[in-house]
């Protein structure tokens, strides 16, 4: 399970750190800090909630269907052994489909992204970063950058959209605290540290080990929490290691072990072999694309992720990070500039991706964010954190357009960021209930303490 | 006052039903491997030092990286109530298999950086039939017999019979029957 925020190592060039103190170590070690506070409030929270279970059933109150249904299931029924003879008791239908929160670190400057075509507003307050003219044009007079020309199949197919201006009143221009509450879908203490996604599987049913899956070394904070989400570099990785023959025949004795042993734990080990099994099953032959797909760079995730779910693993939920925008100076939104390139991998990555999947596209759900967006005006060259960033939406059940949302222009900034015409949580909210035709109640129920309203994302 | 209060905890039946309920987690897993198994903090004659850190720092390194990925690490959770000392917390498919791999690593000799007792010198004189074998390595392992049922699913990993005659290398299949004794619930749980 994973502790750090950030996935990505700070950004030491970042004024936001320089601001911190003169001595760069020193500014590093007051980032630290901060980032640290955060954690340490939520995983207060998150122990006081497992220990009020834990008293609860010491004291043979027990736990209710009641219980249940608020939220803590797999917590809960991991730990009332006692009550529960089958440790993996759900009362939620089992739901199908994939829900995959990519999150780009570093905070991506939206209007380099998306921006409103023609507009005076832009053209005086960053004419170096305006978007090419090469760029496609999109629903609503606007347009998207040529960095993503590798997922114009889809945009036709009006599968790719885009909501902008989207925000939240509890991110703050800081890397650390705004990640954080991007992942968690709140402030720690809302959430109790719990990771948005994860309370998100609490509506999903059953499933299996791969249910919640994030693609890296170390959990992002999304999938923190009670249901056991697996981290894993690639599919191949997951096994036990020592001499093949001796393997086999490890895998059942570990089985056997944990078998009949009295202890809740038990279940944890054999959900856990099962998914060794799965791994192995799908790593045991290089995995072979679709004709004329290659993945490149931040591609490669994504690889794991179709070999995961071609190969029916049963993935729900899943995370990939890419690093690399926060760029407060050689920004480069135009063809050949840095943010641009990486625009393009990213769009590379996805349509492969999606190439890739085929029809099992159909059931797979794309969602792109950051922790926020930059400011509207250039710094000269570059741009610096602000606020209403750009979410993006590629997804195999068709979109209601390709500019989603509300969008009232650029005449009113909000202290020179772009305003909050759409919430953030409403967003990730509405994004998840049309992949999984969740109800209103059960996507309040992920974002605690602020009212879910739901928005018009799907046709 | 301390002694009477020791005295009431000592000699109550929860006190000693309380062993083997909770599961060890990361950090505690690693450093009782590490000790059964007799690391010490010197470099082994096999450590190839090619510049660099000395052996005993990139040893330390290799275990603090590896207390990262498994979650758990000195220092890294500030509050003072420390990390959640459930299982739920810390029973994921990978940071279990991750734990098990370290321990798998550890006996096939692959940590240089520091001296341990090879996998087929753990057992002093180790006995010549399989079933023996496997009783004193749970000994000298997880301190105690195990059932007749887990010596069966261990012996199951090499594939003979109890009464088969092995040699001081379980036949070669010592480091993954070891591994599997520090992957059983008697090592998991404290």
């Amino acid at each position: 399970m994973e502790k750090t925020v950030h996935s990505f190592p700070l950004h030491p060039e970042c004024p936001d750190v320089r601001r911190l103190a003169d001595d760069p170590a020193e500014a590093l070690l007051r980032a630290e800090a901060d980032v640290v506070a955060a954690e340490s409030a939520a995983e207060r929270d998150r122990y006081r909630r497992l220990e009020d279970l834990e008293e609860a059933q010491q004291d043979g109150r027990g736990v209710t269907r009641r219980t249940f249904v608020a939220g803590a299931a797999a917590t809960a029924t991991a730990l009332a052994t006692a009550q529960f003879v089958t440790t993996s008791a759900s009362f939620a239908a089992t739901r199908t489909g994939t829900l995959i929160h990519v999150f780009l670190y570093g905070g991506l400057d939206g209007l380099s992204l998306v921006a409103p075509a023609e507009d005076p507003v832009l053209a005086k307050a960053r004419p170096d970063l305006l978007l090419g003219d090469d760029s496609l044009a999109l629903g609503r007079g606007f347009k998207l950058t040529s960095a993503f020309a590798p997922l114009e199949k889809w945009l036709r197919a009006g599968q790719l959209g885009f909501v902008l201006a989207v925000s939240d009143e509890r991110l703050s221009r800081s890397h650390f605290q705004a990640a954080d509450a991007c992942n968690l879908g709140g402030l720690p203490g809302e959430t109790g540290g719990r990771g948005w996604l994860d309370s998100l599987v609490d509506a999903l049913g059953k499933g299996t080990a791969f249910r919640s899956v994030g693609i890296g070394s170390t959990l992002p904070r999304s999938l923190v929490g009670n249901n056991g989400a697996l981290s894993i570099n690639n599919v191949g990785s997951l096994k036990l290691n020592g001499e093949e023959k001796y393997r086999a025949a490890t895998e059942k004795a570990i089985r056997g072990l944990f078998t009949g042993i009295n202890h809740p734990v038990q279940e944890a080990v054999i959900d856990g072999m099962a998914a060794l099994t799965t791994a192995q099953k799908l790593s045991a032959r290089p995995y072979q694309p679709a004709e004329g797909v290659e993945y490149k760079g931040v591609g490669s995730a994504f690889q794991q992720l179709a070999q995961l779910i071609k190969g029916g693993a049963n993935v729900r939920v899943a995370t990939v990070g890419m690093g690399g925008y926060d760029t407060h100076e050689n920004q480069g939104t135009r063809p050949g500039g840095q943010l641009h390139r990486r625009l393009n991998e990213l769009a590379t990555a996805l349509a492969a991706f999606f190439t890739d999947l085929g029809d099992s596209a159909a059931d797979v759900t794309v969602m792109v964010s950051s922790e926020f967006g930059r400011r509207v005006a250039s710094n000269g060259g570059g741009t610096d954190h602000g606020h209403g960033g750009v979410v993006t939406v590629l997804s195999g059940r068709k979109l209601a357009g390709s500019l989603l949302g509300t969008w009232n222009g650029l005449n009113d900034l909000d202290s020179g960021d772009v305003p909050e015409y759409n919430n953030m949580f409403n967003v990730y909210g509405s994004v998840a209930q049309g992949r999984f035709g969740l109800t209103n109640a059960e996507v309040d129920r992920i974002f605690p303490r602020r009212k879910y309203t739901p928005m018009k994302l799907y046709a | 006052m301390v002694k009477p209060l020791l005295m009431t905890l000592f000699s109550s039946s929860e006190f000693w039903a309380a062993v083997g309920q909770k599961v060890r987690r990361p950090m505690e897993y690693l450093i009782a491997t590490y000790r059964t198994l007799n690391v010490r903090p010197e470099a082994s004659p096999a450590f190839k030092q090619d510049g660099g850190r000395p052996a005993f720092a990139r040893g330390l390194r290799q275990v603090h990286d590896k207390l990262r990925q498994l979650g758990q690490y000195p220092m890294g959770q500030p509050t003072p109530d420390g990390y959640p000392d459930v299982y739920v917390a810390w029973t994921s498919a990978g940071t279990m298999v991750s734990g098990w791999n370290e321990a798998g690593d550890l006996l096939a000799g692959y940590r240089t950086e520091f001296t341990f007792t090879p996998a087929d010198a753990l057992v002093a004189r180790p006995p010549a039939t399989a079933g023996a074998y496997v009783d004193a390595l749970a000994q000298r392992l997880v301190h105690q017999k195990l059932s007749a049922k887990e010596k069966a699913l261990i012996l199951g990993v090499a594939g003979v019979p109890a009464g088969a005659k092995v040699d001081a290398t379980f036949n070669g299949a010592v480091t993954a029957v070891a591994r599997a004794i520090l992957a059983s619930p008697q090592h998991h749980l404290r």
